[in-house]
């Protein structure tokens, strides 16, 4: 009997040992992996929050076909990366930036890209004209299409309808 | 991804052995006699499935609540030597002839690297329990078929006339090649 | 046996993929590229290295009956740090290599030596035979790498692990005439099975001409 207390003892011991080194570690990778995560939309993502720290959500969005991505802006607010198909068609998606600030407004709003959309007219997406349309409103209000540009501009609005479930659903 | 497909696909386009690489060592070192890879199919059949299930349950209701998903390797390995440990110790109780031509290669599935890659390839992929068990399932079954029919190739070979050079595992590796062409041919299927 | 000795013996002579046969399925699948099979080689290296010097200092106060389970903990941990520093500071090569990361934990070399040598000997010499094997390893998936990319892909590159953009050598020597099955599995069981041949075929010619030198 007291050898495998023994026995079992050690290992116990080699298993704790083993677990404190890889917390270690982990502890020094994991903020590198997860800038590296970000890194990509961090351009972008600092146009709406120029000093904010940023870290990817792991999130169910599974629901949500147009959300690509979801990053917490901490002690401020949350960031979705929407895709959604305008004019241009499935292969040339609009995507942007949509921020939902803790102050319950839409904060920000940055199009990343809107190549397929007709320039002059559903490329409007991306001027300051619908901006101001979406930035400054509460949460889960009605957002305005743009006459002229409505395909573009209603599938936005959808994909921030989306935004906003979700965010309402997870973080609210 | 229908169940069924996935089933097909794992089982025989991607091949554990032939494709994905698992599970090389034990294909070159059992296969002499087809009984004996049939063995081998059997035991490791078990443990695949009841570890991807085990991993699955404890990858998802334990370390990633628990945010030490860093533990995975350590846990998983631990569970599949414990599982081996446990055939080993019925197969010599209930079948000592058994246990006895599978040799050093029954402990030796610890190392087999699809127990491990299944597990792992498990949680990558974002399967879902069901998806996870199929996926138990038809990994080792697909491996099994493979070393059973490398072995009855084997038997052939040895009494085959292969130039000096190739004898032994030369020519059994080719021909391993010569199977993976063949799976090749099918990859359109699903 | 010789310090020497110790080191070189991983190298030709037990050469872990060559001869001992070990280590076989990372082995076949990362060596589509000379990048990925240097990332590999270093990578098997280190743990090897780790998990011998570390196994030999407690080889004394392990108990007999559960060194396995021990070996195993111990190496699963090492190669858990490898995979998250790669993931951190390597990328494009973690991205590469991928599930053959983890993998390296059931690698037969690694286990194999744990077993057969470091719990027997000394720290020194651990640390040698560690070099020596994984310094063979490293060399094998060069040689299986250079064909299956050279004939797979008509040319061979090099990037450097720490920043994939980094080109250090790329060149192309007979693009229209790549044999692609080179880089598939097919490939690689084919061209481990050729080069198995040629060191068969070495051997039989020494075992020849050893024979003649008796007849005589």
């Amino acid at each position: 009997m007291k050898k495998i207390v023994t026995l079992a003892l050690f290992l116990a011991v080699i298993a704790g040992l083993s677990g404190a080194a890889l917390s270690y570690v982990y502890s020094v990778t994991d903020p590198i992996i997860q800038e590296a995560a970000i890194a990509s939309e961090k351009e972008n993502l600092v146009k709406i929050y120029p000093s904010a720290e940023f870290k990817e959500v792991e999130t169910d969005t599974s629901q949500y076909s147009a959300i690509q991505g979801v990053y917490e802006a901490e002690g401020t607010g949350y960031v979705y990366k929407c895709s959604v198909v305008g004019y241009g068609g499935g292969s040339t998606p609009i995507v942007y930036l949509i921020a939902l600030d803790n102050d319950g407004t839409y904060k920000g709003y940055e199009v990343i890209d809107c190549s397929g959309e007709t320039s002059g007219f559903g490329s409007r997406v991306a001027e300051q004209e619908f901006k101001d349309k979406v930035v400054g409103k509460n949460i889960g209000d009605s957002i305005d299409t743009l006459s002229g540009a409505t395909i573009s501009s209603s599938a936005v609005v959808a994909g921030i309808e989306e935004a906003t479930a979700h965010y309402e659903e997870n973080f609210k | 991804m229908g169940l069924v497909s996935l089933f097909i696909g794992l089982t025989f386009v991607n091949n554990v052995v032939l494709s994905k690489f698992y599970a090389v060592c034990p294909l070159l070192g059992v296969s002499k006699k087809p009984k004996n890879a049939l063995n081998m199919g059997y035991a490791v059949t078990f443990v695949i499935f009841v570890a991807s299930i085990v991993t699955y349950v404890l990858y998802y209701q334990v370390l990633k609540p628990l945010k030490i998903t860093y533990l995975d390797l350590i846990t998983f390995i631990l569970v599949i030597a414990s599982l081996v440990q446990f055939v080993e110790m019925f197969l010599k109780k209930t079948s000592p002839e058994i246990y006895k031509s599978m040799g050093v290669y029954l402990p030796l599935i610890t190392t087999n690297c699809a127990v491990l890659g299944v597990a792992l390839d498990n949680i990558s992929a974002g399967y879902s329990f069901i998806e996870a068990a199929v996926a138990g399932l038809a990994v080792p079954i697909g491996f099994t078929i493979v070393i059973y029919l490398f072995a009855t190739i084997r038997e052939r070979l040895e009494i085959a006339n292969v130039p000096e050079s190739f004898k032994g595992t030369p020519i059994a590796l080719i021909t391993a090649g010569i199977m993976a062409c063949a799976l090749a041919g099918i990859a359109g299927l699903v | 046996m010789k310090k020497i000795d110790i080191f070189k013996k991983g190298l030709f002579v037990e050469n872990p993929i060559f001869v001992l046969l070990l280590g076989l399925c990372s082995s076949l699948a990362i060596t589509t590229s000379l990048t990925n099979a240097i990332g590999m080689g270093i990578a098997v290296l280190c743990v090897l290295i780790m998990s011998n010097v570390i196994i030999s200092l407690l080889r004394k106060i392990i108990p007999n009956e559960i060194r396995i389970p021990v070996f195993i903990v111990i190496i699963a941990t090492l190669v858990k740090c490898v995979q998250m520093l790669m993931n951190a500071f390597t990328p494009a090569l973690y991205e590469s290599l991928g599930v053959f990361i983890p993998l390296i934990v059931v690698n037969c070399i690694i286990l194999g030596r744990a077993e057969s040598f470091a719990s027997k000997n000394g720290v020194f010499d651990s640390l040698l035979d560690a070099m020596g094997m994984g310094l063979g390893y490293t060399f094998a998936v060069l040689v299986i790498s250079f064909f299956r990319e050279l004939i797979g892909t008509g040319g061979l590159s090099l990037f450097n692990p720490f920043d994939a953009s980094q080109v250090i050598f790329q060149f192309e020597v007979f693009g229209d005439y790549a044999v692609s099955l080179f880089t598939q599995p097919a490939g690689a069981f084919i061209t481990l099975g050729c080069i198995l041949a040629f060191i068969q075929f070495l051997k039989v010619k020494k075992a020849n001409k050893a024979k003649k030198v008796e007849g005589k």
